[in-house]
């Protein structure tokens, strides 16, 4: 039942024959026991026909007739894979190739389909095994109904044979053809690509991505000699600094920058890191900032030329002249030099995508001066794209055929113009998972098969060798595109034996890896080989100074076109999970919006939803206005990638395209446009309503937070003047227990524990209980109405000054009170304690009076306004994505968080059967299990020493709105605003902390 | 309060109509019943038709909540409740004035409560039938609510959870809407046998009869009667004070600031009883009018109906500066906060519209000339009404800014919250517009008893 299951050596054994019964092609290397399975006639009742049969009957019976409920068989298995029983999940290794970084993945599968995906225990790019929000998001991709069923020709519907014939007619007497992939292609690809344009001489291979960190790359490049990327060990710094780089977020290797930032912010510890951050926009890593800087995006090459002059020359001149004319908080600076000088080897500066290259030699010079804990990975996983113009001229060159795999540039190339120059190409094969612009657009469109049904590798460190593999047959007849590619070169080069012999892309890539059938079982057993060895950072190269560039002209603003920590660069586009997860910072969901200052609001006269229009060259695009504080002035932050028209189903018309403005930061102008006003959903209202009247969070006692002196004042006994902090030592408040004590001390009691100095609000937790518990979406206007479902939401609480904020963010979950205050309330008792302290809901037994949530001072419980679930099924296959073991839920009926209940009770099981006391930490919540930076714990708090009775005695601990007696057994650890000694005054959140 | 002077007897009638005792009597037998049996008017054909529109508005709405879920109102989360338990609690307090007067000012022997008592009476029946249909149909699941929230013995074993003030409101609701059929129905009985026994034709006979249980008028009969129904009085007296203390449960009990107050209990009960009387004035001074019963519901009796008004005007004043000063005294930051909001937040118009309606505009009652002019005193009762609707909508509107700021939220009504709004007055008009039409809209036999020469002189309860 563990994650581990799949490593023993039976679990491995099980996993072939699982394996075998699930993609009879792609594994018939491996032995298989039982030869039934093996006959010929075995696949005939394969998971795929059987998909196809389920399908099949659920469409029959819903077209049939009017029947509110459509006539359903179950078909049993004729011959039962082996060790595939009918519930049991099974857990197979894999690699998540979707995303920038091939983390190692965990997919675990129920009776044949993935239902759920979690990192990798042990991975060298992801040891702790956690996830980012858009891994565990991306299961949806696999079910989605907009997936493209048919290769295409033109409007018609066609063979994969005749799609072939077609693309190898058209590639054979090409002389020039353009092969354009994503730049995160794994080394079995590339080398396939190069065995294709050994085929077609006259190919030429380019990776595109709409929002790479392209500059950044050249400048490493440039400055280290050598292609690569710096890696940061955060888990080692004692000193951070980041000069626009959303680290935590969206910038890069983001699970292992905060695993190290994790590691690093243990208050009290000597270790206790401190983070500056000196950014653009609002970003979590701006928001988990001791010290925050607003910075313009064109002031950024002054700052670090500025810290460039303080830390290598010495001269603190040019950073305090910069800090003058910009408006930075010099005292803030002074510090940050003091710390950075004071913290040789384990101060570190990270730069983010959009600096100048010459910003990143003034950080490089600085952290080579500093001996900063950066590495150096030579071998990255995605190689550097191309510039969107060399793109956009080769194909506006007119090539004889042009061939786009998994790339939609007709929708996202920065500086657009793509679908016009493809119109000169004689034939266009686009390759994709939904009839998107691009395939929209190609004379061939051919469906690819979801990155769970293909096989694929990929490099993620130096040394390290990472496998995908199918977990399900293709469900829409789809084929990886690789296939699709190795299919055209052997068509085109018949003589190749060795691609003969590979005859699929597996057997390609077995051969690629050529690993003994032993080996080859273990590397797909482990998901990986070798192990990571990243090199130190070379030094920087000495470079002549070239000229400064001109600062921007006045009255322009810099538009930051930036990557959104959710859905990316755009590729999860189509991915409705991640549409309706909120920004961390601003909360928006289904929507990309103009993120500017308040001031630059008002001085622009616009309020949130007033559409402004934004104006870079010729192009110009019109957005509704958000007013964000801790945006920098005179900076305007987008999110790219929105503005699908086509292929993205829940996601088409969501947003504005603003991929014609370019890419980056640009200069541009921005003025209020006329029109209506929009509506902007929003998961959260209330960030800071100056607290004057409405009490703090802190006073309310609900977010807690405050400096190590007055962390000090309080571990010594001291009386804070001003800050409460937990009150468990000393102040203990007087509550009246009415109801007769209930006695927890025998058997378990489940309780969580959540870090408030770890949580970066980055939603992967949000999105693993959304996989796990089939939170169903409800989409922009549910959401806009207050009625968003997650069962796990991000709170997010500011204070101070609207132009840079101190930030806290609080996970909110079902407290599980011991004095619920939903059950007292409830008149049919569908809410109930179980004996183990669980506050449960019993959906069958609900009848929606909602007085539960209201009566919850937390406002965790959902409610089911509408039959979401069933009105959002609109395709028999996306009934194949819920997990079994969580009730689905109808209308009418509260659902909360649960903690993961089948968790426990599988656990439990597990344990019984073994006859065994249940381990600590045995039972891990999705939530607990997908948090990047380890903030959340769960077990039962009866074990002595256990890791939820350790939180729990913390002097940090505390319950939130304790006073109501309604004793939850969510522990929160209040966080520590590591602010440097000589600031202690300015922490941003100061403001606020006026006590009433 | 003091009594009214000079109510021991009715008003005189009009001149002319007096020839003797009995034919005092006679007058009001035809005046009470004429509206029975005469064709209805034009005027009341309009009255019904227009009723029937909201009444229908409602059905319109009530369905469709049904058939697509509380999705179609607008609530959210953190306001569970919206526009329907508002109306829930609004017309479950207008139901007290009839209860009020026919059961406590019966025991208090306060004779002027004759001609109004019945009309009153019936409003408090229509207003708790209309009142039902908000628990009901604001639940998630309708159909499970109707039977699960009753305690009966099911093959689950799961029992309803006493705990649960909605569960002691659905036995305070069911026990106060019973008890009121009842009461309501025994005081009809005498006036059901006249009405049959005015009766020409033989279907009107037949379902008058069957009605009146056969009356006779027998003095056994009229024994029975009479304990019957100060036995009902006394039953009902506690229940005028408890159901709205129950339904004030709903909030009090819970741990949302704003809500969990002790002073919602007398604060509810006042208010109702205020709402209560302002409905009935705003009802009867339009009945009286238009069936020609002012010389039986007389300018007297409005008067004393303005002053309760007034005196729970001032109770419900009370209530609202006793609560914002405690919330001030409490020293809680939640609570200080969520009467601050209360009155200054995105809902401050709705507390303005309250305070105005229910304690500014009543202080012009103590003006005896306003009392005493249905021109003048319209307006205010109907104010009052207004007032009383967005008390209830300001209380649970606190739910948009409880504990946690980060879900605070606002609640926009939708068109078929309003719908239910509107048409739940549709649905009590026509139910009422039905009862001046088919039964004896004046408790004729009691007020026949108040009545010169009607009692023993020196009658010992006199």
């Amino acid at each position: 039942m563990s994650s581990n299951d799949a490593l023993t050596p039976a679990g491995a054994d099980a996993m072939h024959r699982g394996l075998a019964a699930v993609m009879p092609i792609g594994v018939s290397e491996v032995p298989i026991h039982d030869d039934h399975v093996d006959a010929p006639n075995a696949s005939e009742m394969s998971r795929r026909s059987a998909m196809k049969l389920l399908s099949l009957t659920a469409l029959l019976g819903a077209t049939a007739g009017c029947v509110r409920k459509p006539e359903r068989r179950i078909i049993s298995l004729h011959d039962r894979p082996e060790y595939q029983q009918p519930g049991k999940p099974l857990y197979y290794a894999s690699t998540f190739t979707e995303g920038n970084y091939p983390y190692g993945l965990l997919v675990k599968q129920i009776d044949g389909r993935p239902v759920k995906l979690e990192g990798l225990v042990g991975h060298p790019l992801n040891p702790n095994g956690k996830s980012t929000g858009a891994m565990q998001a991306s299961l949806f991709g696999l079910y989605d109904p907009e997936r493209l069923r048919s290769p295409r020709s033109g409007d018609a519907d066609v063979t994969w044979a005749a799609a072939d014939k077609a693309v190898v007619a058209a590639l054979k007497d090409a002389r020039r053809v353009l092969v354009v992939t994503r730049a995160n292609l794994g080394p079995s690809e590339r080398a396939l690509i190069a065995r294709f344009r050994k085929a077609v001489p006259g190919a030429v291979h380019m990776a595109y991505e709409p929002a790479q960190d392209r500059e950044r790359r050249l400048a490493w490049q440039w400055i280290y000699g050598a292609a690569g990327e710096v890696v940061p060990s955060l888990e080692r710094a004692r000193v951070i600094l980041s000069v626009d780089a959303d680290f935590l977020g969206s910038d890069g290797d983001t699970l292992t920058a905060t695993r190290g930032f994790a590691a690093a912010r243990e208050p009290g510890s000597a270790s206790f890191a401190r983070l500056y951050v000196a950014e653009s926009g609002m970003t979590v890593t701006g928001s988990m900032a001791d010290h925050r800087v607003p910075l313009r995006p064109s002031h950024a090459l002054a700052f670090a030329r500025g810290l460039q002059a303080a830390i290598v020359g010495n001269d603190t001149a040019p950073l305090e002249q910069a800090a003058a004319t910009h408006g930075w908080d010099a005292g803030v600076l002074v510090a940050l030099v003091k710390d950075l000088r004071a913290n040789r080897g384990t101060a570190a500066v990270l730069g983010g995508p959009n600096l100048p290259a010459l910003a990143h030699e003034a950080i490089a010079e600085v952290n080579a001066a500093l001996a900063a804990p950066l590495t150096w990975n030579a071998e990255p996983a995605t190689s550097v794209a191309v510039a969107p113009r060399e793109l956009l001229s080769a194909v506006a060159s007119a090539p004889d055929a042009v061939i786009l795999l998994g790339v939609n540039p007709v929708h996202d190339l920065p500086g657009g113009g793509f679908a016009a120059a493809l119109a000169g190409v004689k034939t266009v094969v686009a390759h994709g998972l939904t009839a998107d612009e691009t395939l929209a657009a190609a004379h061939i469109a051919l469906p690819s098969a979801h990155a769970l049904e293909s096989w694929s590798d990929a490099s993620p460190a130096p040394g390290v060798k990472s496998v995908a593999q199918p977990m399900i047959a293709p469900l829409f007849g789809g084929r990886q595109q690789a296939d699709s590619l190795l299919a055209w070169t052997i068509a085109l080069s018949p003589d190749d034996v060795a691609l003969k012999d590979a005859k699929d892309f597996h057997g390609w890539m077995q051969a690629q890896w050529g690993l003994k059938q032993a080996g080859w079982e273990a590397a797909l057993r482990a998901g990986f080989v070798g192990t990571a060895a990243f090199a130190p950072l070379p030094t920087p190269r000495k470079v002549t100074v070239r000229d400064e560039p001109a600062p921007p002209t006045a009255g322009r603003m810099d538009i930051v076109l930036a990557v959104h920590p959710h859905t990316g660069d755009g590729r999860w586009q189509g991915n409705a999970w991640l549409l309706e997860t909120p920004e961390p910072c601003n909360k928006v969901v289904w929507d990309n919006v103009a993120a500017m200052a308040p001031a630059t609001a008002r001085a622009l006269g616009v309020e949130e939803g007033d559409p402004v229009e934004i104006v870079v060259g010729e192009a110009r695009v019109r957005l509704p206005a958000l007013p964000q504080p801790g945006v920098q002035a005179d900076t305007v932050v987008l999110h790219v990638g929105y503005g699908r028209t086509q292929g993205a189903g829940h996601g088409n018309g969501v947003g504005v395209n603003v991929a014609s403005l370019g890419a980056g930061v640009v200069a541009g102008t921005v003025a209020k446009a006329g029109g209506d006003r929009a509506l902007v959903a929003k998961t959260q209202h209330v960030f800071d309503q100056n607290w004057s009247n409405t009490g703090t969070p802190m006073e309310r006692h609900i977010a807690i937070d405050g400096t190590p002196k007055e962390y000090a004042h309080y571990q010594q006994g001291e009386k804070a003047a001003k800050y409460s902090f937990p009150d468990t030592k000393k102040h203990k408040i007087k509550l009246t227990q009415l109801d007769p004590e209930v006695d927890y001390s025998q058997g378990a009691k489940w309780g969580l524990a959540i870090d408030l100095n770890k949580c970066t609000g980055c939603n992967a937790c949000l999105l693993a209980c959304q996989v796990e518990n089939n939170i169903v979406i409800v989409g922009k206007e549910e959401v806009a109405k207050g009625r968003d479902m997650s069962w796990i939401r991000i709170d997010r609480y500011e204070a101070g000054p609207e132009e840079n904020p101190g930030i806290l963010f609080q996970p909110m979950l079902c407290q599980h009170c011991d004095n619920a205050p939903c059950e007292t309330v409830c008149p049919v008792n569908a809410t109930a304690h179980s004996p183990e302290g669980l506050n449960e809901q019993v959906y069958n037994r609900c009848v929606g009076t909602r007085y539960c949530s209201n009566n919850c001072p937390y406002k965790v419980r959902r409610f089911n306004f509408f039959n979401y679930t069933g009105e959002q099924t609109t395709d028999p296959v996306q009934e194949l994505r819920a997990n079994p073991h969580v009730t689905v839920r109808t209308r009418g009926v509260m659902e909360k968080c649960t903690f993961c209940i089948q968790r426990i009770n599988a656990a439990k099981f597990v344990a019984s059967n073994a006859r065994t006391p249940l381990k600590d930490g045995a039972i891990v919540t999705a939530c607990q299990q997908a948090c990047p930076a380890d903030a959340i714990v769960f077990g039962d708090a009866n074990i002595k020493g256990g890791q939820v009775e350790t939180a729990r005695k913390r002097d940090l601990a505390y319950h939130v709105l304790e006073e109501l007696n309604v004793r939850p057994n969510v522990t929160y650890a209040a966080r520590i605003r590591n602010a440097h000694p000589d600031l202690d005054a300015f922490v941003p959140a100061a403001a606020d902390k006026g006590g009433h | 309060m003091n009594p009214p002077p000079e109510l021991d007897t009715p008003d005189a009638p009009p001149a002319g109509a007096i020839r003797g005792p009995q034919a005092a009597l006679q007058q009001l037998d035809d005046d009470v019943n004429a509206p029975l049996e005469a064709f209805p008017t034009q005027r009341w054909l309009k009255a019904f038709g227009l009723a029937k529109i909201g009444a229908t508005i409602f059905l319109v709405c009530f369905v469709w909540t049904i058939a697509r879920g509380i999705g179609t109102w607008g609530n959210n989360s953190p306001v569970g409740w919206g526009f329907g338990i508002t109306n829930f609690v609004f017309w479950i307090g207008i139901g007290h004035a009839g209860t009020l007067i026919s059961a406590i000012l019966y025991l208090l022997r306060q004779k002027w409560r004759t001609s109004i008592a019945r009309f009153a009476e019936a409003m408090t029946i229509f207003a708790v039938i209309v009142a039902l249909q908000f628990p009901m149909v604001h639940t998630g699941r309708p159909w499970l609510a109707a039977y699960w929230l009753l305690p009966l013995p099911n093959a689950n074993g799961i029992w309803v959870n006493f705990r649960s003030p909605l569960l002691w409101d659905v036995v305070a609701v069911s026990t106060y809407a019973l008890v009121s059929l009842m009461f309501w129905y025994t005081g009809l009985l005498p006036d059901l046998a006249v009405a049959r026994d005015r009766a020409k034709h033989r279907v009107r006979k037949l379902v008058y009869g069957i009605l009146s249980l056969g009356w006779k008028g027998s003095n056994r009969a009229w024994q029975h009667y009479e304990k019957a129904y100060l036995l009902f009085a006394g039953l009902s007296t506690p229940l005028v004070l408890s159901v709205h203390s129950v339904v004030s449960f709903d909030f009090a009990v819970s741990v949302v600031p704003g809500w969990h107050t002790t002073i919602f209990p007398p604060y509810f009960v006042a208010g109702a009883i205020f709402s209560g009387f302002a409905m009935v004035a705003t009802c009867i001074i339009v009945m009286r009018k238009y069936f020609k019963l002012e010389h039986i519901i007389t300018i007297d009796h409005l008067d004393v109906m303005n002053r309760i008004v007034l005196v729970t005007s001032l109770m419900v004043g009370y209530a609202y500066m006793m609560e914002l000063f405690i919330a001030w005294y409490s020293g809680v930051v939640a609570e200080r906060f969520a009467f601050m909001n209360r009155a200054m937040g995105s809902y401050g118009w709705a507390y303005a519209i309250m305070v105005t309606c229910n304690v500014l505009l009543p202080q012009l009652l103590w003006f005896r000339k306003i009392r005493r002019s249905i021109l003048l005193m319209y307006p205010i009762v109907i104010a009052v009404n207004i007032g009383m609707w967005f008390e209830r909508f300001v209380i649970i509107m606190t739910l948009s800014r409880d504990h946690l700021p980060s879900s605070w939220h606002d609640f926009h009504p939708t068109w078929v919250d309003y719908g239910l709004l509107v048409g739940s007055f549709g649905l009590f008009f026509t139910l009422l517009l039905l009862f001046c039409r088919f039964l004896p809209t004046v408790a004729v036999a009691e007020s026949k008893a108040g009545m010169a020469g009607a009692q023993p002189t020196g009658g010992h309860h006199g």
